[in-house]
């Protein structure tokens, strides 16, 4: 089987957005960083992965099986977070087990018990009366617990203090060490990308800008910099985006475009700084 | 066990932290109203109005705790789910109606009123009859609009019953002779039990499905 998930050109409209032509893949063994901002269609992406939305067009396949046709063979060897709570909050955390393991075959007690464990989880606690941290840890715990080959989490740092995001990614590393388990991690945070991705789809305004490896994506661009006369007309219509202050400037563009400006002080951006700046609005150069 | 019943059971433990205010609600309240009408046949009606009522706790609970994200990831078929539910929404009528045609007798011949055999059948198959009735028109209305936005199929039971007593109190004729005629009440409430959960459960079925969550 060569790749977990192959999304081929997807698209799916709603009155007032639309996600066209998506398309990505992401091999074994790998973490897959789904970025974009706020309303660019990663959670569109993921519920169509899921069939939780019905799509326009497209083919989704997951574990070589197609989304559609092969939906509960999928779903038991897949394991989904979400950016928030999905159990009953009544539920206590040692009840979630019993009520949640019989729809998986492959369900390891000892394994959900070691994770309760070791997220110091209070079994006797209700769902509601965890953290936002320990709610992403139990789902986490139930998602780790069946052995699910691929694991997509949904935003699930956004509202994690640093530790509790740092827990994550280790625990992360960790699941796809083995080189049998994938990881699709949709996130506007992308300092965490920049530790645990290996591969980084970048969905904006519905539309994919990039699909690929990591440090492909961050080779694709270069951050220059430069003082108020340097900005001439030619450097203008080649950036990508620009920010402007009053000792100079700096702004976003295309690495192979940089010989051409080579008098320029330039680095490697950050995921922040090439999402920030292509993402800029018409004009504001 | 297979989907469907993993489905009830997880309904099962939707409603289970809710247990003792459900008990107070479907059990203990109507078994005053028998006392103090005297009628077994409006209590038990009056019980299945409350099952009624009571099993649509599965669908407010969820809504209210975000639990579609967990039916989305689940390895079971929006099917499956939708016969799940109504798996346990038949089992809790079942179970309230078993409770009801013990207690409520048992309570009639403590306070030493009338209670014939007769009286208790009629109750049983009315019962069913009722809760048939209210379940395949409730259950439809929140697949297609959810718990919240559909808080008006809450109260088909409650019209049902008074309507139920209505007919009762009046004595119209065509409900006397149902009464009167177990066997041709008991075919009805058969083939309102088949029929009706038919239809009810394959249109349930169509609005999940069309539903995006």
């Amino acid at each position: 089987m060569d790749n977990y998930l192959e999304v081929r050109h997807l698209s799916k409209a709603f009155p007032e957005f639309q996600l066209r032509d998506i398309s990505f893949s992401l091999p074994p063994g790998y973490i897959m960083g789904l970025i974009g901002p706020n309303g660019s269609g990663k959670t569109t992406t993921i519920k169509l992965i899921l069939n939780m939305l019905k799509r326009e067009s497209g083919e989704i396949f997951l574990m070589g099986m197609d989304n559609l046709t092969h939906e509960k063979e999928i779903k038991s060897e897949l394991a989904v977070v979400f950016d928030s709570n999905c159990f009953c909050g009544d539920w206590k955390v040692s009840q979630i087990e019993n009520y949640i393991s019989v729809f998986y075959k492959n369900w390891n007690s000892g394994t959900f018990s070691r994770l309760i464990r070791s997220f110091q989880l209070s079994p006797e606690k209700k769902v509601s009366e965890l953290s936002r941290g320990m709610q992403m840890k139990l789902m986490l715990a139930c998602a780790f617990s069946y052995g699910a080959r691929l694991l997509i989490l949904d935003e699930p740092t956004s509202g994690l203090d640093p530790v509790s995001r740092d827990e994550l990614l280790t625990i992360l590393s960790r699941y796809i060490e083995d080189g049998e388990h994938s990881v699709l991690f949709s996130t506007h945070i992308t300092t965490d990308l920049e530790r645990a991705a290996d591969y980084i789809t970048y969905i904006n305004d519905g539309s994919l800008f990039f699909s690929g490896e990591k440090n492909e994506f961050l080779d694709m661009f270069r951050l220059v910099k430069g003082g108020p006369g340097e900005l001439t007309g030619e450097l203008k219509s080649r950036l990508l985006g620009l920010r402007i202050y009053s000792t100079g400037f700096e702004g976003l563009i295309r690495t192979e475009d940089l010989k051409l400006f080579s008098h320029l002080t330039a680095e490697s951006p950050a995921i922040d700084d090439i999402m920030v700046f292509t993402n800029q609005k018409e004009g504001a150069l | 066990m297979n989907n469907i019943l993993k489905s009830a059971r997880l309904d099962f433990f939707l409603v289970l932290p809710y247990s003792k205010r459900i008990i107070l609600a479907d059990i203990i309240m109507p078994v005053f109203y028998t006392f103090t009408t005297g009628s077994i046949l409006s209590g038990v009606s009056f019980t299945m109005c409350m099952a009624a009522i009571l099993s649509c706790y599965t669908f407010s609970v969820s809504e209210k705790n975000g639990m579609e994200k967990l039916y989305g990831v689940l390895p079971v078929t929006k099917k499956e789910l939708v016969l799940g539910r109504y798996v346990f929404t038949c089992l809790m009528g079942l179970f309230s109606l078993i409770m009801a045609i013990i207690l409520h007798p048992a309570f009639l011949l403590l306070m030493k009123k009338e209670c014939r055999p007769a009286d208790v059948i009629i109750s049983v198959i009315a019962g069913i009859l009722t809760f048939s009735l209210y379940t395949v028109i409730q259950l439809p209305g929140y697949y297609k609009y959810g718990a919240l936005r559909a808080r008006v199929f809450m109260y088909v039971p409650l019209v049902g019953f008074f309507a139920f007593l209505y007919l009762l109190g009046s004595e119209k004729k065509s409900l006397t002779v149902l009464l009167g005629h177990p066997a041709v009440l008991a075919f009805a409430a058969v083939l309102l039990f088949i029929g009706a959960y038919a239809v009810s459960i394959a249109l349930s079925i169509k609005f999940l499905e069309k539903k995006e969550l």
